[in-house]
């Protein structure tokens, strides 16, 4: 037996350990497929209300995971979020639903393609509307750039919203310019997606650059707005200076921009559900391999 | 009109310690009382104000001079509003217990 079988052999060895250990891992993993099983914060859990596979949302209780396992009440780090509704779009239609059942905290949202905003009021090319589009934008990218940085490449994040051109005939997020209140600067009705700028109560500053003393940011604004679009509420976390999270109820003060912070996104990962693999999609890889390998053994 | 005086001169003598004088109960105590004296006039669905459900935070505030001041953020919440934001707001000046009414969004 020379080097080379003595290697061969081994490799051999190895892969027929590793489909062992694969075989063993589906029984134990069937045996208690409640437990999460993949690395990070994901968890999986049945769940008896709307929920996704292979992509696409369906209805019924089907094992899935979310990339983050906190619920949205949690107070964590720089936010902690109050979850109203989320988002779901299949690709065809989309839906704008309430948290459902146990799992209130967790909005179940998940945008295969993208959701609509539309602006309802002509505006067209006026700086209201572009920065009503860098704030969508904001969400976005910001998003996805936070998602990106998790170093999870595995997963596609499903969070994205779009510019319709006409008023679309599927449910989308409609913007306006018509509300008056003198201390509201803006608003949103989740019973007709509807966000409403208050411009004729405050002088606005439109500027792409950051405010100067005493001009009150409408970008700000806008990203707060589009916060409650996504589907959250105000931040319920006490003690944290006005700023500390795009969704405080409180309007940025004069000379202010506020930003979205990463534990808006983290609201983000929390509210929408991910397409991660399911466990039945890892553990049929698995078999597979075990498979070959020991068919390639036999040989 | 007493017990505005009283208020008055409760804010001098806290300002005057330099100190957090008001505590989260008695903040929301301020904030109620001052949102019942203007409450009326100050527009739609005030009327269904929780004051029973209140919240408070601390935060900090920049004032019209560009001054950072130490607040609690008092928030009586709107009964059955698919609105955000609902409901009535006020600063509460840690400090002094100046009330002012919140601009939301």
């Amino acid at each position: 037996m020379d080097l080379e079988d003595i290697t061969v052999q081994f490799t051999f060895s190895a892969v027929r350990q590793t489909a062992l250990l694969a075989a063993f891992g589906v029984i134990l993993c069937h045996q208690a497929v409640a437990l999460p099983i993949l690395a990070g914060n994901e968890h999986t859990h049945n769940n008896t209300v709307t929920t996704w596979s292979s992509g696409v949302k369906t209805n019924g209780a089907i094992l899935h995971q979310h990339w983050n396992a906190l619920p949205l009440s949690t107070n964590n780090g720089e936010a902690s979020w109050n979850a109203n509704k989320a988002w779901d779009n299949n690709g065809t239609t989309t839906t704008f639903h309430s948290s459902l059942g146990g799992d209130a905290d967790f909005g179940h949202g998940f945008i295969a393609n993208r959701v609509l905003y539309y602006f309802d009021t002509a505006y067209t090319g006026n700086a209201y509307e572009l920065r009503v589009e860098q704030a969508f934008t904001d969400w976005v990218t910001g998003a996805r750039t936070y998602y990106t940085n998790s170093a999870r490449t595995d997963v596609v994040l499903g969070f994205n919203f779009t510019r319709a051109a006409a008023r679309p005939t599927e449910t989308y997020i409609n913007v306006k310019f018509n509300l008056t209140d003198d201390n509201t600067t803006g608003e949103f009705d989740s019973g007709n997606q509807t966000i409403s700028f208050n411009l004729e109560d405050f002088t606005w500053y439109t500027g792409a650059a950051a405010p100067g003393a005493g001009q009150q940011d409408f970008l700000s604004t806008a990203r707060h707005e589009i916060g409650h679009a996504v589907g959250f509420g105000h931040n319920k976390n006490a003690a944290k200076v006005v700023g500390s999270s795009i969704m405080w109820s409180s309007a940025a003060a004069q000379g202010d921009r506020i930003a979205i912070t990463n534990g808006d996104f983290e609201g983000v990962m929390a509210l929408y559900t991910q397409p991660v693999p399911e466990p039945s999609t890892v553990l049929g890889g698995l078999v597979v391999v075990g498979i070959v390998a020991i068919r390639r053994r036999r040989r | 009109m007493k017990r505005r005086w009283f208020f008055s001169l409760f804010a001098v003598v806290a300002a005057m310690s330099g100190q957090d004088r008001i505590g989260k109960h008695r903040a929301v105590e301020l904030a109620a009382e001052w949102a019942r004296r203007n409450h009326g006039g100050l527009g739609r669905g005030k009327s269904a104000l929780q004051f029973d459900k209140a919240e408070a935070n601390e935060a900090s505030w920049k004032n019209d001079h560009g001054e950072s001041r130490p607040v609690w953020f008092v928030h009586f919440p709107e009964r059955q509003s698919k609105v955000e934001p609902s409901g009535l707001a006020v600063r509460v000046d840690r400090e002094t217990g100046k009330c002012e009414r919140a601009v939301l969004e």
